[in-house]
Parts: C-alpha cells; structure tokens; sequence
C-alpha cells in the first residue's frame, strides 16, 4: 500500500492550514509525523483519512485518490487511530474493539468465527484479552488507548495512521502502546508529539507551520540545530553504546 | 442480575425470545382491550377479537363487539405503534446526534404539528379540505424540513460532526413553530379551542379507529426496517461520526436516511395522537440500561418496550379517573419518571 500525497493545499474559511504538501509513503514504512502543536499533522492526518478534502492537491492510496474510494472500502485499506475518543455507553473493551470489523461484515451478516477470530487477535496483540468483558469507563486510559489501537487491527488494514496515540497516557502507558506500534507489521504514520519516540521509527516528517520541512531517517535527520529550528527549543542529543539516542530537552 | 439473564436467554434462545416477546405483547394488547371504564372479561375480548378478525361466530352482544373491535383495540393498537415509533426515533436520534437528551421532537416536529393542527382547526386555513390530522402532518414536515435546511446551511462550512448545529437548530425550529402556535391560539381561539389543542397536544387517543392502525402499523413496519437495517451504522457512531466514518460508515448518508426516515414516521403518529412525551427520551436509555449497546438488539426491543410502555399508559390514562380520561402524556410522565429514576440508579450500581 503506497501513500502519495501531492501539492495538498487545505482552507478553512480565510485560513490556510496546510500549503504545499507533498510526500510518499512506500508499503511497509513506518513514518512519524513530529512539529509543533497547531502545525496542521492532525488536519493533515483528516485529510488522508478522507474526513477532510484538500482544497487543492490530492492524495492517494494505490494511485487512487482517497475521495473517490467509497467510504467501506477506504476503510478496509485505511484504519484511523484518533487521538481520544470516547464514549458514554455502557459498552464492553471486546464490542469496541467488533467495531473494526464493520467495514467487512454485511447489515444483516451474523458474527461469525472469523471475525471473532480477527477480534481475539487484536486484543491478544494488546494484552487486553483478560479484559475483553469489562465496560469502557471502567478502564484507564492507556487501556482504552490500546482498545482503539486493537480496534484498528481487527480492521485488518494494510496501512494504519494514528493521531498523537500516547498523548494522555503516563511514561508506562506511553513505553507499552509505543512498543505494540514498533511490533505492528503494517504502512503506517503516526503523528508523535514525544522526539524520542520520533527516533523509533524508519522516517521522520517534520511540519512547521502548515509545511513539510523536512524529512528522512531519525539518525540523519534530528539535530540539536534542527530540533531548534522545528520547535524553538534548546536541546542536547545524548548518545550511549547500549541505548538508541536520547533528546535531552534543555531550557 | 435479572438483566443479565434476560441478556443469556435471548443470546442463547432467539427464537424462544421472540416467541415470548410475540406472546407478552399479545397478552398486553387483550389486557389493554379488557380494563376499561367497564371491564370486559378476557374470554369475551379474545372471542370478539377473534369475531373480527377472522370472522367466527361467538355469541356476543353487537354493542360489546362494536366497543371492543372498533374502539378499543384500535385505540391499544396505535397506542402500541406509538409507542414503538417514539421509542426508535428516540434511540436513533441519541445514538446519531450523541446526545443522550435527544427526543423524537427535538427536530421541530411536534412544535411543527401543533402550529399545523391550529392552522387548520382554529385560524380555519383549508376547512373542509384539510382534516386536522392531516394539518398537522403537514406542518411537521414543514418544521422538519425548515429544521434540516437551517442545520445545513449551519454546517456548511464545516466538516465532522455536525450534531451540535442539528441540535441548535431543531430549537431555533421548535421556538419559531411553538410561537406560530401560541400566536394563532392567543389570536383567535376561545377557550374551548384552547383546552382541546392543549389536550390534543398532550396526547390523545381517542381518535384511533381501523383507518389510523392501517396507516400506523406500515409506517411503524416501515421505519423499523430502516433502522434495523443500519443498525450496524448506529453502532458504529459509538465513538462519534468521526471514528464511524473511519470504520466504513458514510456518515452523511446514514444520517440523512435515519434522520429522515424516523422524522416522517413520528410526524405521522404524532399527527394521528398528538405529541405524546417522555417515551422517545426515557425508553432507549431503559433499553440501553438492559440490553447494551447492539443496535440489532436495541431497535426491536425499544420498539417492544415502547409498545408496552404506551399500552399500559393508556389503561392507566383510563382508569386514574373514573369517568374521565387523562391525557396520555400525563400518564407517560407519572408512571414514566419514577420507572426511569428506578433504571437510573440500578445502572449506577453496576
């Protein structure tokens, strides 16, 4: 599954929230998304999810443009992991994690063993199976996090994009969804808000003011300079033998 | 939990459950055919319903079967259709919209259906033509339709979830078609007229003969469908139209057919029996108490439950007062929130 995304301008009202914005996805790669708050990595991330369309430029799966897949099947090439969402109803861990399989089964098909199987999987990927009976509210947040990120494996998509997935969790909840994503074997770009988490994946895309300013791979691409350009902090990059590079943020 | 073994049961038994559910509405439909002002024995309700329907031949005195097959279980059956279509209009505006304060006339239709009902009986607009029910079927689907075009043009600019501006405009709505009504009533109604639209528009099912049960029972039938065809959709929008759209559902789509298609089914039943209240807020969140959240599950058995709810409302709108029968919008309320409160704090404590 390849994603190119080409010359995407995007308007709201006189705004403009992204110009220019070009980039290619190759089958397999995990790519972050990093630059500050407001730079447009949320919006960008509607836009290929096709819950947006670009004003002008267009984006495509396959050589196809996102906006003329219909919605189902757009949504059996694409899972959209959101930054936080939630719900009031008295609803069990397992039945939000069914609802990935709503673009594969049919209005009146019956659950069968397959999509149950699809079910279990997921949330064996996320440990959550001895909590598959318990009600939504009941969980924390990192379990409810990684309930979505089930979710979107029950969807069983080729190509899976999240929006900031540890933001709201604690550092453990953060370590354990940010090492389920490591273990995922799918296309899939993440918008990270954490630069040591950036550094985990095969490519970085930085964005700065509705831009793509950079990109390539975390060893070559973040720097102290860099790191002051993108986000206006002061910042040290500590190297050891043992650990992969830390960003040291300075004040 | 007696809840969760009704929830075994029916997983376990569909048929079993069905056959039960069949049998219970049977049973509430010859109970609210029996109590009356006079009751009727259950044997003579059973024998004249079965006069009626398939033309045996009981001995049973003309005035009893007259009352029987032509009033009462008339008036029960549409009380039953209803209940049921206020119900699911309910629980497919709360699961759409995400507001658990949604109701079947948050979008401007019983507002739009008094403002027609006045129209016509008061200021005289189409006499003779137009019948009551027939003004206010009308004027709800103007409101409704005034409602969805200001929410369109509200959202227009904006992408996601719209349920806020279909929320704010079906008040904008409702306050412009109460006002209508009030201004049209304050204008040229005697008292008379007043205390009969204010009795209509608290529900009124003294009304219903066959000509309304074969206008209600299809449009129910009709409107059920739909919803339990997209029950998958609804169950989809439990973390919002965003997260539904993302799994597959064409939100747009999905809206405009449910919304639209529960709207005429409400404006229909309220046209025919007025606005009756509480049951289209209160019912859904009983069944979501008790079954869940499947909408395969949760359209029937609203549709079951609110059918139930409104044919004991009924009797109980008969009975309170000897010789006088209350509004069944009262009824809804007196019975409906103590029930409700009862619902409420058993699901806090699981």
């Amino acid at each position: 599954m390849n994603l190119t995304v080409s010359n995407v301008h995007y308007q709201l009202g006189k705004k403009t929230l992204l110009r220019d914005i070009s980039f290619a996805l190759e089958k397999g790669e995990r790519v972050a998304l990093i630059g500050p708050n407001g730079c447009g990595k949320s919006t960008l991330l509607r836009l290929i999810c096709g819950l947006n369309k670009p004003t002008s430029g267009h984006i495509a799966l396959d050589d196809i443009t996102v906006q003329h897949y219909p919605r189902r099947t757009l949504a059996q090439h694409l899972s959209f992991v959101q930054q936080k969402a939630t719900t009031e109803e008295l609803v069990k861990a397992e039945d939000a994690v069914a609802l990935g399989r709503t673009p594969w089964i049919k209005a009146f098909e019956r659950w069968g063993t397959a999509h149950q199987s699809h079910v279990d999987h997921a949330l064996e990927k996320v440990s959550m199976t001895h909590k598959r009976h318990q009600h939504w509210h009941t969980l924390s947040g990192g379990e409810q996090q990684r309930l979505h990120i089930a979710r979107a494996l029950a969807q069983n998509t080729p190509f899976i994009v999240m929006d900031e997935p540890t933001n709201h969790l604690d550092i453990k909840q953060q370590m354990v969804v940010l090492s389920l994503i490591e273990n995922i074997q799918r296309t899939m770009l993440v918008a990270v808000h954490d630069l040591n988490h950036a550094l985990r994946f095969d490519r970085i895309i930085a964005m700065k003011d509705g831009r793509v300013i950079a990109q390539g791979k975390p060893a070559e691409l973040i720097s102290e300079a860099f790191i002051l350009d993108v986000f206006d902090v002061h910042s040290r990059i500590i190297h050891s033998s043992d650990h992969p590079p830390h960003i040291q943020l300075l004040n | 939990m007696p809840f969760q073994l009704l929830n075994g049961v029916m997983s376990r038994h569909p048929f079993l459950f069905v056959l039960l559910t069949v049998l219970v509405l049977l049973a509430a439909i010859t109970t609210g055919v029996a109590v009356g002002e006079t009751n009727i024995d259950f044997t003579t309700v059973v024998q004249a319903i079965a006069n009626g329907a398939f033309g045996a031949d009981y001995p049973i005195h003309p005035i009893d079967q007259g009352v029987i097959w032509n009033y009462r279980l008339t008036r029960t059956l549409v009380a039953a259709c209803c209940g049921a279509a206020l119900a699911v209009t309910g629980l497919v505006l709360q699961s759409l919209l995400r507001n658990a304060l949604a109701d079947p006339y948050l979008l401007g239709i019983s507002a739009g259906a008094s403002t027609g009902a006045v129209m016509v009986t008061i200021a005289g607009v189409g006499i003779g033509v137009l019948s009551m029910s027939f003004g206010a079927l009308l004027g709800a689907i103007l409101a409704f339709g005034f409602v969805m075009l200001l929410s369109a043009l509200a959202s227009k600019r904006r992408s996601g979830n719209i349920s806020t501006q279909i929320i704010l405009a079906g008040i904008a709505g409702s306050q412009l078609f109460n006002a209508l009504t009030a201004f049209v009533i304050a204008k040229s109604a005697n008292a008379e007229q007043a205390r009969g639209i204010m009795f209509w528009l608290l529900g009124n099912l003294s009304g219903a003969r066959w000509q309304e049960v074969s206008v209600a029972v299809p449009v129910l039938i009709a409107g059920l469908a739909l919803v339990i065809w997209h029950a998958r959709s609804l169950d989809a929008f439990l973390f919002g139209s965003d997260a539904a759209a993302s799994i597959g559902i064409s939100v747009r789509r999905v809206q405009v057919f449910l919304i639209f298609g529960t709207a005429m089914m409400t404006a229909v039943m309220v046209s025919m029996v007025g606005a009756i209240g509480f049951v289209g807020l209160v019912i859904p969140h009983a069944a979501r108490f008790i079954f869940g959240s499947s909408h395969l599950i949760l359209a029937p058995a609203c549709a079951v439950i609110g059918a139930l709810f409104l044919i004991f409302c009924d009797i109980g709108s008969r009975i309170v007062i000897p010789g006088q029968v209350l509004p069944i919008g009262v009824v809804t309320a007196l019975i409906g929130a103590p029930c409700f409160a009862l619902v409420l704090i058993r699901g806090q404590k699981q």
